[in-house]
């Protein structure tokens, strides 16, 4: 009850403090427009300026060559290019040395003809190489440039810029301070629950027991609590009591006992029944020392959290721009194509994970949790480091598979950490733990990530990424050692060929897997990993904004699928969840279709994770539902073992397929083509899991 | 009719050294060990046909060897428009065997080698033969197809830009809806490139008139009324005048065609450098210069490479150079686009002596 107490208590404060944060921001934003833009416009009359001087040399060029300046041709073509080059140009003109306009293309600011004229413009004339500052005229700041061959002035050039190019940047600084506040929010909640979540949990814990046995009336002296508490006080007063009442007892007890010893003469009248009495208090209830603690601290479970949240977060911080610092890195590969190429970083890294982790497992639990864990960060912060310094795609490609397999390491040795030091009774709640760490860091990395590598470059984001890994190698050290193994646990192991095999000709495994997880899979790592970052980077977005994207994928996972596993009681609720989740992601790739604009993406993005967010928890709970008899009879951890293999070959494939889609179509049709795929398995999943609804119709 | 920008990058200019692919050559560095027909230290032996003197082509072919420190010795014979120096050059060819044959244009590549379908015992077979400027290799019967192999014992540059190119460039320069083409009916290589000329303007949606020059009672063609055939372009409403590879047409353009044109106000597209310096507005053209430089590569990769000619590909330059007669241009009225004055190359000297 306290975890979801403090969280709930938290996410209202969370709330309120958002809601206070953005009317701010607004507020703010509002009211420096003007102050932005007095300090922004001669930013932007510099960049109009270097783009005006290349279309004013062309406009000498001519006159050079004694074309008159009234039978210029093709202007527009020039003006065209410039809005091209910058995008925030929204008029420009050619006046001649009088101020009329000859030539002017977009739309013109009200009043603009007559500033043209103005004498303290047309002064400009006489310093060719210096001209006044941008001037508002209406709703435009204009740049005025002279025109002047080495014989005379022939006339101006002048650009405007629509003042809502400020409304553009503080939009863009909104989001960004927004992705840092919901970045706060879950990392505040992170923190929360490492520094006060277990320290509060146990005093609540405590409180609550103490209150508890005195109600049951277990008056038995209370074990040595260690340090300091939350609501102490109370909780002395009412140990205390207990105390007074336990001592009172045994006083009692140690009365009637001496009372009982002496001749029988001698024994007040009385004692008989005062030792029948206390006899009977006795057994109603319970009195003396406390019995040894029995249950394992839950503390170590949540220790872990922290380091697989700061490691976790080192690699998604990669997310948004790794496939474009790919791209800056290529080197010809014979035989392969440049955007194959770019997408086999990621296959690696999936596909080592993938192969690698039943054996890591293995390896794991010989050298120890804590310390396979320790490697793994050291190998990944290693390879973070060097692929901040890679030299080209094929040193790269040997980097990351050293942050692959420190990835797999610290992923499965703190899996099996949360297992060993989980109860059978909180093993639900442990995992959360577990996938809760990975969640947040989900939806902090990308965003952090993208704006970091916008701001500092991507060499120097990979380098915050090994501090971040090397980081987590001091929080791993806090672990406690190994614990006392389970005798009834199953030793890891890989799967066996014939197990898969057995498993990959199981119709009904395979509708789980291949008509569900994988296809899911090869969405997330082909589009979101893949296609988002590099497609969104072609538009002339910028790598925060990948980010940004991102997230909004990520904070649907988290915000929807504890939601959606609480709704998935029954199969046929999850088959119903799966299907429909498969359906609303796969229309999510296909809405590219409708736009190509990032809003599109944005949009597309959100429903990958909302379809998503519904079917995954339900997608490997089917597995069992789906596969008694295979449970049954080569055990869970065997299916779930060639489950999760073939899941993450399926992240490995994503990137090749959408690799492939892009050479062969282009960018947006390969969002499509997945999207298709994924609806395609969505419905045939359905098919295949719809029951008949009267078991007569079924032919023998 | 086209995107400005597609335009553009199709044509972007200066054809110059920097087209050429030459830095990826060196691995294929003089080995004189592999070298069994010349003795060490002895140059190269070229023995070079020209058509009507020396041209940049032949500044362009001597620099490359000269840049590449490659020894050459160049023996340069000019067939200058008389066929009947040519078995005198063949004879000198095979008593000096020379290590390889450069022909100058259509004409001397033929006169050395004989069309593919009627190769006499006085051809050479024997010795590579690289050629220069030739528009059409196939329709000149040199070779039967480009790409067949094994080919005969030749390959060589084409000058003239792809047609679909040629025709953006001129649109790029002013849209238009009706092209004049001006050709020999008896030069196959002109009858094709009409042909593909109908075919882009069905496509594109422009029309095209043709007028051939006249032909005597032999059948021979003649300048007679040449410039009347111009006139009549004008008036079937042609907003330009192409000029084809056409070798007829090349020995009026200066003095009849591009005259004619300039003064009933029709501006003139050139397909060859040649032309273009006849006095056209405009062109898509490969410099002289450049198909020199690209000549000299293919016949370093026989020499110094050891490649068999077959197996060197007959290819155009990768670049042409958009040029704009600048005087043509104020003459017409027709000033270029202020964007192409980004990539073109402006002629501003007049027209001279072919």
């Amino acid at each position: 009850m306290s975890q979801s107490y403090l969280r709930s208590i938290y996410l209202r404060l969370a709330g309120v403090v958002m809601l206070v944060v953005v009317l701010a921001l607004a507020a703010n934003a509002y009211l420096s427009h003007r102050a932005f833009e007095r300090a922004l416009a001669p930013e932007m009359a510099k960049k109009v300026a270097s783009g005006g001087a290349s279309a004013r040399s062309l406009l000498l060029k001519a006159m050079e060559l004694n074309i008159g300046f009234r039978e210029l041709y093709g202007i527009e073509q020039t003006f065209d290019e410039l809005k091209r080059s910058i995008p925030e140009v929204s008029y420009v003109a050619v006046t001649d040395t009088e101020g009329t306009i000859l030539y002017q293309r977009f739309n013109a600011p009200a009043g603009a003809a007559a500033h043209f004229r103005k004498p303290e413009v047309l002064v400009a004339l006489s310093t060719p190489d210096q001209w006044p500052p941008a001037v508002r005229v209406d709703k435009q700041y204009v740049v005025s440039m002279p025109i002047v061959t080495p014989q005379a002035g022939v006339g101006m050039l002048h650009i405007g810029v629509g003042v809502d190019f400020v409304d553009q940047i503080i939009l863009d600084m909104l989001y960004d301070v927004l992705v840092v506040l919901v970045v706060a929010l879950f990392f505040t909640l992170e923190l929360l629950n490492f520094m006060a979540g277990t320290r509060l949990e146990a005093s609540l814990k405590a409180l609550g027991e103490t209150v508890e046995r005195g109600a049951s009336g277990d008056f038995a002296a209370a074990r040595p609590r260690s340090g300091e508490m939350a609501f102490g006080s109370v909780l002395k007063l009412l140990e205390a009591v207990r105390i007074r009442v336990n001592s009172a007892y045994e006083a009692l007890a140690r009365d009637i006992e001496a009372g009982r010893r002496g001749p029988a003469h001698e024994r007040p009248p009385g004692l008989a029944v005062a030792h029948s009495g206390l006899q009977s208090l006795a057994t109603r209830y319970r009195f003396g020392p406390a019995e040894a603690a029995t249950k394992a601290d839950e503390g170590h479970l949540a220790k872990v959290r922290a380091p697989l949240f700061i490691f976790i977060l080192a690699e998604e911080l990669t997310r948004p721009f790794l496939p474009g610092y790919v791209k800056g890195l290529l080197v010809p590969i014979p035989g392969i194509s440049p955007d194959i190429v770019v997408g086999l970083p990621i296959v690696l890294f999936m596909l080592i994970v993938a192969i690698g982790q039943p054996f890591i497992g293995a390896y794991s639990e010989r050298v120890g949790n804590r310390r396979a864990m320790l490697l793994g960060a050291g190998i990944a912060a290693f390879g973070f480091a060097a692929t901040a310094m890679a030299h080209n795609v094929l040193d790269l490609l040997i980097w990351r598979s050293l942050c692959a397999l420190g990835y797999a390491m610290v992923f499965v040795a703190a899996q099996a950490h949360v297992l060993e030091h989980a109860s059978t009774a909180n093993r639900a709640r442990s995992f959360s733990l577990f996938v809760g760490a990975i969640m947040v860091a989900t939806v902090c990395g990308p965003s952090i990530g993208g704006i970091l590598a916008d701001n500092i470059g991507e060499r120097l984001t990979f380098g915050v990424a090994a501090v971040l890994a090397l980081g987590s190698i001091g929080a791993i050290q806090l672990l406690p050692g190994p614990g006392p193994t389970d005798p009834n646990r199953a030793p890891a192991k890989p799967p066996k060929l014939r197990e898969i095999g057995a498993l990959l000709l199981n119709r009904r495994f395979m509708t789980v897997t291949g008509l569900a997880a994988m296809p899911a899979k090869i969405l997330l790592t082909g589009v979101c990993f893949y296609l988002v970052p590099l497609y969104v980077l072609s538009i002339g977005s910028t790598q925060s904004v990948v980010g940004r994207i991102l997230m909004v994928y990520a904070v649907a996972m988290v915000v929807l699928s504890p939601l959606a596993a609480a709704v998935a009681t029954t199969r046929a609720r999850m088959e119903w969840l799966v299907g429909a989740g498969l359906l609303i992601s796969g229309i999510g790739g296909v809405l590219i279709f409708a736009g190509a604009g990032v809003g599109w993406v944005f949009a597309a993005i959100a429903l990958v994770g909302l379809g998503q967010s519904l079917s995954i928890t339900a997608q490997s709970a089917l597995v069992r539902e789906h596969c008694e008899a295979e449970v049954a009879r080569m055990g869970e951890p065997a299916v779930y073992g060639v489950y999760r293999l073939l899941e993450r070959l399926g992240n490995a494939l994503g990137p090749l397929l959408a690799g492939i889609l892009v050479l062969m179509f282009g960018y947006r049709t390969s969002f499509i083509s997945i999207g298709v795929l994924v609806l395609v398995c969505g419905v045939a999943f359905i098919v295949a899991t719809r029951r008949p609804t009267s078991p007569a119709l079924v032919h023998a | 009719m086209t995107n400005h920008t597609t335009s553009r990058r199709a044509l972007l200019a200066a054809a110059l050294a920097s087209a050429l692919p030459s830095t990826s050559f060196a691995a294929t560095a003089p080995s004189p060990a592999a070298d069994v027909r010349r003795a060490p230290g002895r140059p190269y032996r070229i023995y070079a046909i020209t058509f009507r003197g020396m041209t940049e082509v032949e500044k362009g072919f001597e620099e490359f060897f000269a840049s590449r420190k490659i020894p050459v010795q160049i023996i340069y014979r000019d067939l200058n428009r008389d066929a009947s120096r040519m078995p005198g050059f063949l004879e000198e060819i095979r008593t000096t065997r020379p290590d390889l044959i450069y022909t100058w244009g259509t004409s001397v590549t033929l006169g050395v080698l004989g069309p593919y379908d009627a190769i006499l015992p006085h051809h050479i077979t024997d010795i590579p033969v690289v050629f220069t400027l030739v528009a059409s290799p196939t329709l000149a019967k040199i070779v039967p197809e480009l790409e067949t192999s094994p080919r005969r014992n030749v390959t060589g540059v084409v000058h003239v830009a792809p047609v679909a190119a040629q025709i953006k460039a001129i649109s790029a320069y002013r849209p238009f809806q009706t092209l004049g083409v001006l050709y020999t009916p008896t030069e196959q290589n002109s009858v094709v490139v009409l042909d593909e000329i109908r075919k882009l303007g069905r496509a594109n949606g422009f029309d095209t008139v043709s007028r051939t020059f006249r032909l005597d009672a032999n059948r021979k063609v003649t300048a007679e009324g040449a410039a009347d055939l111009v006139r009549e372009l004008k008036e079937a409403k042609a907003q330009w005048l192409y000029l084809p590879p056409d070798s007829f047409l090349g020995t009026l353009a200066q003095d009849v065609i591009i005259p004619t044109a300039m003064e009933i106000g029709l501006p003139t597209f050139a397909s060859t450098e040649q032309l273009m310096q006849a006095g056209a507005l405009s062109g898509l053209v490969s410099r002289y210069h450049s198909v020199g430089q690209f000549t000299a590569h293919k016949a370093e990769q026989i020499l110094v490479g050891k490649q068999s000619p077959s197996t060197v590909p007959i290819e155009t330059l990768k670049r042409f150079s958009y040029q704009v007669r600048i005087s043509a241009a104020e003459k017409l009225h027709l000033p270029p686009p202020l964007p192409m004055f980004n990539y073109a190359e402006i002629i501003t000297n007049s027209p001279v002596a072919q």
